[in-house]
């Protein structure tokens, strides 16, 4: 059995990992009655020095996830293992291993300063004021808070205070990280300043656990992904590799309008030679075609001479290097929004 | 030399030091949104001073100066002194109200805002998550007790000599527990609800009404006076005025005190339990971060 305070042998056990978790709450139900799993049978291993994103959509499971690594939720069936440790036999020795940035701006204290929200954290871990003084000024410098850490947070931005978040899940030299939607309620300046300072984390050698609906985020942050939708782990992998898994490299978004279902049909067949499509229905006789393809120049040309032929308008084209958005849609047929799954 | 614990190394610290420091820092913390907030604090001393004087004149009004009025009150309250009864009733009363509806609901106000979640995460343990600020309360509270004792002194005239004062801190303390456990039971019952405010003013009408606040609960229909007779804040009024008002003897106070800490450690322990038994409930349900 692995024990607490033993890095030697840490670095040779994943920082997570994940057997068949599964989490049903109590009153989740379908409209069948039927209970509904809000995270279904996810396996997943995380190592040492790695950031991993899970990206999904509001309410696929990525909050669930990272609270039952948190210890704040009890699985209903599988195993969490942090550092080889077993998060139902082990809570108090993972915990004292993670540092975890949940909740957002509102979970600190905005009545007080930046410093005395720290020295609150700290002495919550046992240290004094005295002794947690210089922690605290490197995770607030850290954190390019240190000119603001006597002020008042309540004056402060969200950027800032979300970024004082991840200073307090930094505060205990956290072997992992948990990040549930860091950049979540930024402006795009405040987020670039969040992915700045978690690349740096992730530079200094931390292991990160993400959680996000943004793909440029997750694209831009982790070393590996997993792909969640409806509790189920659907892809996982490189950014790289998950694109490749797409088949294609290139993908061309089409809005065109059509006279008849059958003539959509047919154009779709005019183009099976170079693209693979998918369609969805955005209004009457209008569609949203996704094209995917190895080659680039030739699905425009072969899709304005099809829809010549169908009688087909084509009213956007947009062409572009396949992306996550892409892998998404790939693996779960849907468009991936923040908008929560319907159960 | 102090150093943060190595990635993945023990606590710093023995348990007892460790959670010493935690509690202070909650006591510390709950005092400098305190300090912010002083004008409420404030506000707070002032009600106690003020609002028993319109009781006072209230009854006054009602004795319209007839010495069998004041007899018979003397017989049901075992005092003579109206204004002794009604201040000692009524800064109990306030210490109630700043506990269960300050400290008492900060782990709900923790869970509102989305702290809790992050408070859990750390090894501080539930006991000074209960009573930590509840702490905090003591020194506006001592404030609330002293002026009261000074109103009662030189405005209305109440004889306190030392005896009395000794005696009545010896039952405020006593009481701490009580109160403290009262304000956490509280705490742990409205973690669960959406709005507790309804049951707040509820309570605190209850209080006003069965716990002889601001009258004797000889006034009260016979049923309801052994009920009121054996509730928690009931005691601690009826202790306090025995103490100061009837110059109980001392051995009574002791006996009276005891009971009073008896009382705190059951309903501090029933807390604790209900906040563990709580906190199981919100891990499997997932409501510990959600409101």
């Amino acid at each position: 059995m692995p024990s607490a305070g033993t890095d030697i042998h840490r670095a040779s056990v994943p920082a997570v990992e994940l057997e068949e978790l599964t989490k049903f709450y109590p009153k989740r139900r379908g409209p069948d009655g039927r209970p509904i799993a809000s995270v279904d049978h996810v396996s997943l291993r995380i190592e040492p020095g790695e950031v991993y994103g899970l990206l999904g959509p509001n309410g696929a499971g990525k909050s669930t996830i990272i609270r039952m690594i948190a210890t704040l939720l009890q699985p209903t069936s599988g195993h969490v293992r942090v550092c080889g440790l077993d998060t139902r036999t082990h809570e108090r020795e993972v915990r004292a291993l993670l540092g975890v940035a949940l909740g957002g701006e509102r979970s600190l204290y905005w009545k007080l300063t930046a410093r005395q929200n720290l020295e609150y954290f700290a002495a919550l871990h046992g240290h004094s004021r005295r002794k947690s003084r210089a922690r605290i000024n490197e995770v607030l410098e850290q954190m390019g808070l240190a000119d603001r850490a006597d002020d008042h947070i309540e004056t402060w931005s969200t950027g800032m205070r979300q970024r004082l978040v991840m200073a307090r899940a930094l505060l205990n030299r956290p072997q992992l990280l948990l990040l549930d939607e860091p950049s979540s309620g930024l402006d795009p300046r405040a987020a670039q300043a969040m992915h700045d300072h978690i690349l740096q984390l992730k530079t200094a050698g931390h292991t990160i656990l993400l959680t996000t609906h943004d793909m440029a985020e997750a694209d831009a942050l982790s070393d590996r992904l997993g792909i969640i939708d409806g509790g189920k782990l659907v892809g996982e992998g490189t950014s790289a590799a998950l694109k490749r898994s797409v088949g294609a490299t290139w993908v061309v978004h089409v809005r065109i309008a059509v006279p008849t279902k059958v003539d959509l049909d047919l154009l779709i067949d005019d183009l099976a030679h170079v693209a693979k499509a998918n369609v969805e229905p955005e209004a009457e006789g209008v569609f949203a075609l996704t094209l995917l393809s190895q080659v680039s120049d030739e699905v425009v040309p072969a899709l304005f001479a099809a829809a010549g032929a169908r009688g087909a308008t084509v009213l956007r084209v947009e062409n572009e290097p396949v992306s996550l958005k892409d892998v998404f849609l790939a693996l779960t047929g849907r468009r991936l929004s923040a908008e929560p799954v319907a159960p | 030399m102090f150093s943060w614990r190595s990635r993945g190394g023990g606590f710093p610290l023995n348990p007892l030091h460790r959670e010493a420091i935690a509690f202070t820092a909650t006591v510390r913390k709950e005092w400098q949104v305190m300090m912010r907030y002083w004008p409420d604090t404030t506000m707070i001393i002032l009600e106690t001073i003020l609002m028993p004087i319109a009781y006072w004149a209230q009854a006054a009004g009602f004795e319209g100066g007839d010495p069998n009025a004041s007899e018979a009150f003397a017989q049901r309250s075992g005092t003579t002194e109206v204004a002794g009864f009604i201040y000692l009733g009524w800064v109990v009363y306030m210490w109630v109200t700043t506990i269960v509806w300050g400290p008492g609901m900060s782990l709900r106000k923790e869970r509102m805002q989305g702290s809790l979640e992050p408070l859990f995460l750390t090894p501080v343990s539930r006991f000074t998550l209960l009573f930590g600020p509840s702490t905090t309360q003591l020194f506006p509270t001592a404030i609330l007790f002293t002026v009261v004792g000074l109103m009662m002194r030189y405005v209305f005239g109440v004889p306190l000599g030392a005896g009395q004062i000794i005696a009545g801190v010896l039952v405020v303390a006593a009481s701490i527990p009580l109160l403290f456990g009262l304000g956490a039971l509280v705490g742990v019952s409205v973690m669960r609800m959406r709005d507790s405010s309804g049951l707040n003013s509820a309570l605190r009408g209850l209080i006003g009404l069965f716990c002889g606040i601001t009258f004797p609960i000889a006034v009260l229909p016979e049923w309801v006076q052994p009920i009121s007779r054996v509730l928690p804040i009931t005691q601690v009024v009826d202790a306090l005025r025995a103490a100061v008002l009837s110059r109980a003897e001392l051995a009574a106070t002791w006996s009276r005190s005891l009971i009073l800490l008896a009382f705190g450690a059951v309903i501090s322990a029933s807390a604790m339990v209900l906040l563990e038994l709580t906190l199981r409930n919100v891990r499997r349900t997932g409501r510990l971060g959600h409101f």
